[in-house]
């Protein structure tokens, strides 16, 4: 009798496993088919394994369910005994043990055994299967296994989530590197520090942008806030700037130590007015009014100063030449601080310019069907003289971009033409570098057209190729840069033309050898002047 | 004196045997009545006149060796006439005394014939001798003998000059056994065997030791828990107010059955049991001896008399509301 009630145990074991199954399975394989539907509608990649995952763990569950369910012996001879139809002989034996021993209590026991003998634990629990449960049951599982296992479209979907994601998080890294750099390569000024936390706010944001086109517009609204930090004339503030710094370090001015800055040199300048002779004054004069020319389009403070100091100096009033020079340094000083401050922004500007760029490119690959892009470059033709300028703009998105520049003209007037075509989203033109002759005379009396004085081009609509995806196309870009009469002596615009040229130089993108081309044109106009 | 349950089984069917030679067919019948006198239990036979309810515990009390006493109940049947009475006598020295005569009712088998022809307060005279197997007369409460069961008869259908029995006295049977009509070859049986010469002699094949043991031992029978309480269960379910009462119960039924009726259930099982040979109570003998045991325990309310709605009918319904109790684990089938 032991023995058939241990086994009945198992078999209602069984037999509830088998029951509890038939009500909860319904629900669960219901439940995994919506969830591998889900799958099929919204790019997730968790309803599939969570499927699986509860199947299995619904599966676990009623395994173990079934194994720690309480099952009393006394339940399982019940059990038995209504299988069998023992006349309840199992459940009274096994009341009957421990009792004290009636004149039935051997012969109950004796019954039991004899009823057990022979029989089986299936015989007394039946296990029942719903044939029409079990069959909708298997149906719906079958149904998502085959989802499953069919071509998923969202699967697509979700591999270009993730490569964009991918390239957000790297784009983010990158950002704080930069920040990282604004902070570490000198002790950062507070215009430094700024940016550097402005470019890990924007780490995190473009880092928990949901796609692309949210990300760049967050650096696009990133490189409006920088771009408006910036000042219109920084190129001449720059050139101006540095353009005395070198002047003044390869020739210091008289009482002041070589390498210093021009601000550093102007306070000893004016220091050591009372040392120096009439002839040393009247040619410091003539110096300081030639700085002050150069510092006429970048630096007007400074160069009122120096015109001043040059003035009093050449009246022979010192304490006023001194005082007019401690101010041009004062104001050297701060066209300093503004530009480091300038720069650092271009910088970032620079790093979310990449960053732009870089989640600009995945689109290109992938970005059939969307058909839409924005062509917009702008490139810069330069040229002295006669000759040609090239320069190539990079486009990026599904179309090309494409920047040609052209300068011509015998008194060195620049005709410089962008033309632009492509569709997609054009990245910033680079300035094309062109050379030339220039009959007309030297540099001191020639000419050169200057952007910065005049008014801008006229700006064209152009049109864009038609992209692959059902919308149009729409380029702009900036038409033929025209001349609009803004001449001015080369000798004004050459200090700002070179610091713009040394800061393109800093650009990855430009070839070394260039760079070295440059340089060297910049040097022989230096030598030139 | 005590019996093992093979000697029980056989002094039953020795009974059962020599019965059978009276009495034609009604097996069923005759199970319930030995059944009453296996748990010394009283057995009230309902059913119309000429079914053979008299000679069935006439020869019961012919098969066993018990003192046997028959009283016809009528309506001038007096108490006395059947606890007995007080009686002067005087002896030869002249001196008066009272002398208690013993009545009827002063036997091991008691037939009481129509015993719904009597008045309640002659009936009322078999309370205390039905519960307490004593009698108390003249202030003196005198027992009865043991065994001691009362067989009483009493026909359906005869409403003028009866007496319906109270409640409190139809709880005292154990059960309540209908005599049916005999189907068509027992009654030709039964007209072959009473229109002939002599007629069937029965051999006594027990005795008031023999009896007494059997009962004791079908006392012995143990029940597992499941059906004492399954029994407790059918006994709830007849009462109206209970939750688990079925509707029709709920509808015709006053009053359910008394403790005595969960008493009599596992009683009346035990001697089933042991008389089909097993030697323990299951809840299938319960529920066969459930008709027998409740039915005169119900009190009706006029609605199911109106309705025709039977004590049977409302038994089964309570055998159909209440199961018998579900086996294995929950959720299990």
């Amino acid at each position: 009798m032991t023995d058939l009630l241990a086994g009945v145990r198992r078999r209602l074991r069984l037999a509830w496993g088998v029951a509890t199954a038939q009500w909860i399975a319904p629900a669960v394989a219901a439940l995994a088919l919506a969830l591998v539907v889900a799958g099929r509608l919204r790019p997730w990649a968790w309803p599939e394994p969570v499927a699986v995952g509860l199947v299995v763990v619904a599966l676990l569950a009623l395994v173990v369910a079934a194994l720690v369910v309480k099952v009393p012996l006394l339940v399982a001879a019940r059990a038995a005994d209504r299988g069998l139809g023992t006349g309840d002989v199992f459940a009274t034996a096994l009341e009957l043990e421990g009792r004290p021993p009636g004149p039935f209590g051997e012969r109950v026991r004796a019954r039991a055994t004899d009823v057990a003998a022979g029989r089986r634990p299936a015989e007394a629990v039946p296990v029942r299967l719903d044939r029409r449960r079990m069959g909708v049951v298997a149906g719906l599982i079958v149904a998502a296994v085959a989802l499953g296992l069919t071509a998923n479209h969202q699967d697509v979907v979700r591999r270009r989530q993730q490569a964009e994601q991918h390239v957000l998080d790297a784009e983010a890294d990158k950002l704080r590197d930069a920040a990282d750099e604004l902070r570490t390569a000198t002790p950062p000024t507070p215009a430094q520090e700024e940016l550097a936390q402005r470019l890990e706010e924007l780490a995190r944001e473009l880092a928990s942008a949901p796609d692309l086109p949210q990300g760049r517009e967050a650096l696009d609204a990133a490189a409006r806030e920088l771009a408006g930090q910036l000042s219109p004339n920084l190129l001449a503030q720059k050139a101006a700037v540095r353009g005395l710094d070198r002047s003044l370090a390869s020739s210091p001015l008289p009482g002041a130590a070589a390498g210093g800055d021009a601000a550093n040199q102007l306070r000893s300048a004016a220091s050591a007015l009372a040392q120096l002779s009439p002839e040393e004054r009247q040619a410091l004069a003539e110096r300081l009014a030639a700085m002050a020319a150069t510092q006429a389009a970048g630096n007007g403070d400074a160069a009122s100063a120096l015109s001043a100091a040059a003035a009093a100096l050449a009246n022979g009033d010192l304490t006023a030449a001194a005082s007019a020079l401690g101010a041009a340094a004062d104001a050297l000083a701060a066209a300093a601080g503004s530009v480091a401050g300038q720069e650092a922004a271009l910088g970032a500007l620079s790093s979310i310019a990449a960053a732009r760029a870089a989640l600009s490119a995945p689109g290109q690959g992938q970005g059939q069907g969307q058909g839409q892009g924005q062509g917009q470059g702008q490139g810069q033709g330069q040229g002295q003289g006669q000759g040609q300028g090239q320069g190539q703009g990079q486009g990026h998105g599904q179309g090309q971009g494409q920047g040609q520049g052209a300068g011509g003209g015998a008194s060195g007037q620049v005709a410089g033409t962008n033309a632009r075509t492509g569709s997609g989203q054009g990245g910033p033109g680079v300035a094309g570098g062109g050379t030339g002759n220039n009959p007309s005379g030297g540099l001191e009396t020639a000419t050169v057209f200057d952007p910065a004085a005049g008014t801008n081009g006229e700006v064209l609509n152009t049109t864009g190729q038609e992209g692959e995806g059902p919308s149009q196309v729409v380029g702009k870009g900036d038409g033929l840069t025209l001349q609009n009469g803004a001449q001015v002596p080369v000798g004004n615009v050459l200090p700002r033309y070179s610091a713009e040229a040394t800061a393109a130089l800093d650009r990855l993108d430009i070839p070394p050898s260039q760079r070295a081309l440059v340089q060297s044109y910049f040097a022989a106009l230096a030598e030139g002047q | 004196m005590t019996i093992t349950p093979e000697e029980y089984v056989a002094r039953a069917r020795a009974i059962e045997e020599q019965i059978g030679r009276v009495i034609v067919g009604q097996a069923d019948l005759v199970r319930d009545v030995l059944v009453c006198m296996l748990c010394e239990g009283h057995v009230l036979l309902e059913g119309v006149p000429g079914l053979g309810k008299t000679m069935l515990l006439k020869t019961l009390s012919s098969a066993v060796d018990l003192p046997f006493s028959r009283v016809q109940f009528t309506p001038d049947l007096m108490p006395a006439d059947i606890l007995g009475t007080q009686v002067l006598e005087e002896d030869e020295a002249g001196r008066r005394s009272f002398r208690f005569r013993p009545g009827p009712i002063f036997a091991s088998l008691v037939l009481a014939d129509e015993v719904n022809r009597a008045t309640p307060k002659t009936q009322s005279a078999l309370l205390e001798a039905m519960q307490e197997r004593a009698v108390t007369v003249a202030g003196e409460t005198r027992p009865l003998p043991r065994p001691f069961l009362v067989m009483a008869t009493q026909n359906p259908i005869e409403m003028e000059g009866t007496y319906p029995l109270p409640e409190a006295q139809l709880d005292r049977f154990l059960l309540k056994v209908v005599v049916p009509f005999p189907p068509a070859a027992d009654l030709v049986a039964v007209v072959e065997r009473t229109t002939g010469g002599a007629g069937a002699t029965v051999d006594q094949v027990a005795d008031a030791a023999v009896l007494t043991a059997m009962v004791e031992l079908t006392r012995a029978v143990p029940a597992a828990s499941h059906v004492v309480q399954h029994a407790v269960d059918l006994v709830i379910a007849t009462h109206p107010a209970h939750a688990e009462a079925p509707d029709a119960v709920r509808r015709y039924v006053r009053f359910g059955a008394s403790p005595r009726g969960a008493q009599a259930l596992i009683l009346a099982a035990k001697a089933t049991a042991l008389l089909d040979g097993r030697p323990n109570v299951a809840t299938a003998d319960v529920r066969r001896v459930a008709t027998a045991a409740l039915r005169h325990r119900l009190v009706l309310g006029y609605e199911a008399v109106a309705d025709g709605m039977s004590a049977d009918a409302l038994v089964a319904a309570v055998l159909a509301a209440v199961p018998e109790p579900p086996a294995g684990i929950r959720g299990a089938p």
